[in-house]
């Protein structure tokens, strides 16, 4: 069974992804800032990470630059999984190391693990 | 001076037969030489006066021009210190350009707006002046139209209130202009821009649109959260539905697509208010971005039967240096637009044309057209036109908003033909990618 961490601010939002992984086999592990979700990404090692940019204490930007300065996090495939939709965003993201970039209200449930299932082949 | 060549001759001739005379007659001889000489002596003074004349008053003449250019050029120092003063002390920012559109003057205040450094402008073409500083909003300002020009751009997260003024050389006020040699006219001699920091004058709005573009992204997050719940509720995800149920929640998820839309509309226009929106360009095919917008209302044009043509060009380059993303929401916004104001199994046309330096899209649809009195204010932030507004309650207003900054923001033209009842034709113009 994979590992996915979501670190996500929205607890509405977590459980509906979670929901929706779970029903797909998947073990999900949830950080609700960005201050915790890099401490569980070093502990848990997870196969995969959907990472939200607005977040309490750090960032999206600023974790998903954490986790590729670390050797330990480097090699996780990170997500983002935001509403921020302007094209600088969306180029930092990719530039910083994350592998997709999906705008929330632009995706369904059903996409999102699809790309998921994608990227872990 | 004419009259004193034969006089010359004939002491000449005097002097030689004196000289003859010296030798045959002895003193009587001698009185007739120095007789002869003091005519020599009085013909050659008369002759030299003349000369002097003259040159005295061509000196007069030179000194009175000279003294006529020394003054001009003090006058003209002092009107260049005062002018260059006024400029300095003036809160708007300045940008002149020669009769060969090449910058000449950019005050400090404009070169704060544009991030400029003197040295790096002078003198540069003001194409390529707005190509580095991305300024190509201020292109229309200098086109060839002799007539004043006034409009409001988005630069650098300020909002600049714009004016043109062509200035004039009128030969006439000259003084060596008089007389038949300089006939009166008037030479146009550039174009002066003025550009009023709104963005300045009003410190709220930026807070204002920051906290506007915070509430956007809070709806925007909400709106998501709905399309998540009302899409695993469809397939199945929280358990079997009934029919009903199901139709409640196709409609309330159709209707969440609306408002994720508008938010989207919105933060957009926010955006391009606050300036904020960059450009990143790439080359694009027009053709390309035409065709992704039609497939994305493939659906929409079925369900109302629309006839839709595109005529475009084949074998010519169509690609612009532009950003992708802006250009196809121009687009779509214009598609979106003939769509949704032409009745069900009506017409639309589009197409694609080369014009040598620009590329010119055009959309013209049989549709609810656009009421003369609201034409004006057509491109307005916010603004529907009534018979919009009965045809179809839902929309924001932005959409030709943004369109017409995304278009003049490539250094683009955009414009429109309406009648009510009759249509619309909506237009743009981009400039070709330059091919190096």
């Amino acid at each position: 069974m994979k590992n996915i961490l979501i670190i996500e601010d929205d607890e509405f939002l977590r459980a509906l992804i979670g929901k929706k992984f779970a029903m797909e086999n998947f073990n999900m592990i949830s950080a609700i800032d960005g201050e915790e979700g890099v401490k569980r990404a070093r502990e848990d090692k997870p196969d995969m990470i959907l990472l939200d940019l607005v977040l309490p204490k750090l960032d999206g930007f600023e974790v998903l630059e954490k986790l590729k300065a670390d050797e330990a996090t480097a090699k996780i495939p990170v997500i983002i999984l935001s509403n921020l939709s302007q094209k600088e965003d969306i180029e930092k993201g990719i530039k910083l190391g994350a592998i997709d970039y999906i705008i929330k209200a632009q995706f369904t449930p059903e996409e999102i693990i699809e790309k998921a299932k994608n990227i872990l082949k | 001076m004419q009259k004193t060549g034969p006089l010359i001759v004939l002491a000449i001739l005097i002097t030689v037969l004196t000289a003859v005379n010296f030798v045959v007659a002895g003193v009587w001889a001698s009185v007739a030489i120095v007789v002869s000489f003091l005519a020599v002596v009085l013909l050659t003074v008369r002759c030299f006066k003349g000369k002097i004349h003259a040159l005295e008053k061509d000196i007069s003449i030179l000194s009175m021009l000279l003294e006529e250019n020394e003054k001009k050029f003090i006058e003209s120092e002092k009107e260049r210190n005062r002018t260059e003063k006024i400029i300095s002390s003036i809160d708007d920012g300045i940008l002149a350009v020669d009769e060969n559109k090449r910058v000449l003057i950019v005050n400090k205040v404009a070169r704060k707006i544009f991030e400029a450094k003197p040295e790096e402008i002078n003198g540069l073409p003001i194409k390529e002046f707005c190509d580095i500083y991305d300024a190509r909003a201020l292109l229309k300002f200098f086109s060839a139209d002799e007539d004043p020009v006034e409009d409001v751009i988005f630069l650098n997260g300020r909002e600049l209130h714009v004016s043109s003024l062509p200035v004039f050389f009128d030969y006439g006020k000259d003084i060596f202009a008089h007389g038949e040699r300089f006939p009166h006219k008037v030479k146009t001699l550039g174009k002066v821009i003025f550009l009023r920091d709104k963005g300045k004058l009003n410190p709220d709005k930026r807070a204002k649109n920051d906290f506007m573009l915070s509430a956007m992204h809070q709806l925007k997050t909400a709106a998501a959260l709905a399309k998540w719940s009302f899409k695993m509720f469809l397939s199945g995800d929280f358990g079997r539905l009934t029919k009903e149920q199901k139709s409640v929640l196709t409609k309330l998820n159709q209707k969440n697509e609306e408002t994720i839309s508008l938010t989207e509309g919105l933060s957009n226009a926010i955006k391009a208010e606050s300036g904020f929106d960059r450009f990143n360009r790439e080359s694009v095919d027009l053709k390309e971005v035409v065709e992704e917008v039609l497939a994305d209302f493939k659906n929409k044009i079925k369900a109302k039967k629309i006839k839709l043509k595109f005529k475009k060009l084949s074998g010519t380059s169509l690609k612009v240096f532009a950003d992708k993303g802006k250009i196809k929401l121009a687009v779509e916004n214009l598609v979106d637009n003939a769509l949704k104001y032409t009745n069900d199994k009506g017409s639309v046309l589009l197409s694609l044309e080369d014009n040598g330096k620009y590329l010119k899209f055009e959309i013209k649809d049989s549709g609810i057209g656009v009421p003369k009195n609201q034409q004006p204010k057509i491109f307005n932030e916010f603004f529907r036109a009534q018979n919009a507004v009965k045809k179809d309650t839902i929309g924001t207003g932005v959409g030709l908003f943004l369109a017409k900054k995304n278009i003049e923001g490539h250094g683009g033209k955009i414009w429109f033909e309406s009648e009510e009842g009759q249509g619309s034709t909506f237009s743009f113009t981009l400039p070709k990618e330059r091919v190096k």
